[in-house]
């Protein structure tokens, strides 16, 4: 069975020439010319002499082996196991026998933004009997199942298949709906969606004639209305680190507590007092206080107390309205101090460095071995592509890069281009030259300006601009 | 390469209460001294606005102690960037709506962050503040997320017709109103001698971008040392010309 690929326009079409001596099956094509049946994908009989041929519309669809050589989630394989399910069975509804079905991974299209399958139908008269039972084997063993997910549904199946007994269609598809329905305990439905509010359209800029008089200024010493943190965070201990960030004598004072009280108790949790939330619900007004608070002299962000270094920046705001030059100055401001008080009291114990230029490290395992780059590593190449719109860099990390606007199926998703297919072209890698694949899209792929056919390799050289409908990238191998 | 910061805000002559937030940091990490700059300018009046500005700092302010150690021990792509911030102001941007709807109002802000490291730059941008980068020009970064900016890409206006649009302080995208938010991402190698500068809309409202690369591009030394000056006398340059909005700015100069 040869198929061939072909464009006309918009459309992606396969196409397979019937050879002389096959017979049309006018019932198969009748049913399918008088009916949408969407598993089924649609064709055209042509016939000019004695040339006969079907062309079936796979236009924006992919194909089973290439939905299924990514990382696949126990839903959407099980959706499209079912799928085909349930296109058997839908085909003997208007009399299309399964032998008439092409149970080939090659040529079963997935569209993406449904993950309906559609299956080529073969509207011959032919006797020929698809093992059913070994073509799903096949896919499971083909698939790569998303390890973070529970996989004995894949043993599951497999046991299924391998039962020995004759393979049911019907049964097979109760044990894939059991499957999906076993993702949440038995009686418990999922809660539903809250309602999302009436979203109006986003409202003028009040101008100051509109506004409701503020009945008073902010009051630095007031606590500041913030977003309210859940209530759990009232109960958690204070951690160094959020010491280090809000610094005042409450804070430390707790802290120190904390450290002996964890101490007395032999490290067990220690249970918070009536004090301790009282500390807490201080340390939570200073939090609003010290944090950003436009307009109000609250001491900024910057640990108060502490001696800079040179280079250290508080990033404090000044007071609104003040021509005074506090705050911001490179290094020194004009009247020669540092901007913000300082805090005489007892310090906690704390790291050498601390108050020096904030220096961002995560916690080193000294027993890891360091990886020892190999001369000559740096020459490989490393393609990446230039995203022309915000001159993004994407890394081509695979030898199979997908490039189209679905989340979960493409290596890059181009989520806000609406004219990007879900799944457009990919990107591959063979004996160390690289090149783009048209996966059917509707509005094509180029390189160079020129359009590349859907399911050919074109080649991409360094500095080529590959474009994906209106979407233009620079292709780099270095 | 140095970095040097310097940020200014204001409340304008006109507000009773400022609604924009802002955070700069200079860090100094692994990969060498890094600057994360954020300006959000809060929308709505009353002061629930200044309170969704400051939770979208906040967001930032966390996401740099938390998130930014474990990037910096090298380049960090661009995806990881985009991934993670797109996901800080998703988070945010809920956390306002729900605040917004308990409350019976509406609380909105935009977003404009930046973080410069040795190689890159990446930015993340909603609503109509901005980002310009300076040297012996000026240059836009971002699109401004507004009616008019619409009209202007539709064909409806020129830029002229929507400077004095009532619909030039519309926005389009802003945090905290919608379900769903969809942030611009840039991104940039970081150039050496040019200044990074974001502003709130009160910042640029009154004065072109040529004054303000005028002002703010920096030659000498003394440049250096005069960049918080040169912020205030710009800001009061605005208030002069009547600019009744909340003004805000920061600078980034990258030696």
């Amino acid at each position: 069975m040869e198929f061939k690929s072909e464009n006309q326009g918009g459309n992606t079409l396969l196409v397979w020439e019937l050879p002389e001596h096959v017979e049309v099956d006018e019932t198969i094509k009748g049913m399918m010319e008088n009916n949408e049946i969407k598993s089924l994908l649609p064709f055209v009989f042509i016939q000019n002499n004695l040339e006969r041929c079907i062309k079936y519309n796979i236009s924006s669809r992919i194909t089973l082996q290439q939905y299924l050589s990514r990382t696949v989630k126990k839903k959407n394989l099980l959706r499209v196991m079912q799928g085909l399910a349930n296109t058997v069975i839908e085909a003997e509804d208007y009399m299309i026998d399964p032998g008439n079905l092409f149970f080939d991974p090659d040529y079963i299209y997935v569209d993406l933004h449904t993950e309906q399958t559609g299956m080529v139908v073969l509207p011959v008269i032919w006797q020929h009997t698809w093992d059913m039972g070994e073509f799903f084997r096949s896919i499971l063993l083909k698939v790569k199942v998303d390890t973070q997910e529970d996989t004995a549904y894949v043993a599951e199946i497999l046991n299924f298949l391998n039962s020995g007994a004759g393979f049911s269609i019907a049964e097979f598809k109760k044990l894939l709906k059991k499957l999906e329905e076993g993702g949440r305990p038995e009686g418990r439905k999922a809660p539903p969606l809250p309602k999302s509010p009436v979203v109006a359209t986003v409202p003028k800029r009040v101008s100051i004639a509109e506004e409701k008089p503020v009945p008073e200024k902010p009051n630095p010493e007031k606590p500041v209305k913030d977003i309210p943190q859940d209530a759990k965070d009232a109960e958690e201990p204070i951690s160094l680190f959020y010491l280090l960030q809000h610094y005042n004598r409450e804070n430390a004072a707790a802290y120190k507590a904390q450290k002996e009280a964890k101490k007395e108790n032999g490290g067990k949790k220690e249970k918070k007092g009536k004090k301790d939330k009282k500390d807490k619900k201080k340390k939570k007004d200073q939090e609003a206080v010290n944090f950003y608070i436009p307009g109000q002299d609250t001491g900024g962000f910057g640990i108060p107390g502490q001696p800079a270094p040179d280079d250290f920046m508080a990033n404090r705001v000044p007071s609104s309205g003040s021509a005074s030059n506090h705050g911001m100055s490179p290094d020194i401001s004009p009247n020669g101090n540092r901007g913000w008080e300082r805090d005489d009291s007892p310090q906690p114990e704390l790291p050498d460095d601390f108050g020096a230029t904030e220096y961002v490290q995560e916690d080193d395992d000294n027993e890891q071995t360091e990886f020892m780059e190999l001369a000559g590593d740096h020459k490989r190449p490393s393609p990446y592509l230039i995203r022309r719109k915000n001159r993004e860099r994407i890394p081509i990390t695979c030898e199979s890069f997908y490039l189209g606007r679905d989340v979960e199926f493409n290596d890059y998703p181009i989520v806000d281009n609406k004219y990007v297919g879900k799944g457009h072209c990919h990107i591959i890698s063979r004996n160390g030259e690289y090149f783009v694949v048209d996966d059917n899209s509707k509005n094509h792929t180029k390189v160079d300006g020129v359009r590349v056919p859907p399911g050919e390799m074109a080649k991409l050289a360094h500095g080529q601009t590959l474009q994906l409908a209106n979407e233009e990238f620079e292709f780099r191998l270095f | 390469m140095e970095f040097y910061i310097s940020a200014t805000t204001d409340i304008g002559i006109r507000r009773r209460v400022n609604q924009d937030s802002l955070l700069v940091r200079k860090i100094a990490t692994e990969s060498g001294k890094m600057v994360l700059a954020v300006l959000c300018d809060g929308m709505g009046g009353l002061e629930y606005g200044e309170v969704a500005s400051a939770s979208i700092i906040h967001g930032f302010s966390e996401w740099m102690y938390r998130s930014l150690p474990a990037l910096s021990r090298q380049l960090i792509p661009d995806h990881v960037i985009r991934e993670q911030w797109i996901a800080l102001i998703s988070e945010q941007n809920e956390k306002i709506r729900m605040f917004g709807q308990k409350n019976q109002c509406v609380a909105g802000s935009t977003a404009t962050a930046l973080l410069l490291t040795q190689q890159r730059y990446y930015l993340l941008h909603i609503g109509d503040s901005r980002a310009y980068v300076l040297d012996e020009e000026i240059c836009q970064l971002t699109l401004d997320h507004t009616v008019a900016e619409r009209e202007i890409e539709l064909g409806n206006l020129t830029r002229e017709q929507a400077e004095q649009s009532p619909m030039r302080s519309v926005l389009t995208r802003c945090v905290g109103v919608r379900e769903n938010v969809y942030p611009d991402m840039m991104f940039g190698d970081t150039r050496r001698g040019a200044v990074y500068l974001l502003c709130s809309d009160g910042f640029r409202h009154q004065v072109t971008p040529e004054e303000i690369r005028e002002h703010m591009q920096i030659r000498t030394e003394t440049d250096i040392l005069q960049m918080k000056n040169r912020e205030e006398s710009l800001i009061d340059c605005n208030k002069r010309r009547g600019e009744t909005d909340n003004i805000s700015v920061i600078t980034v100069y990258v030696r």
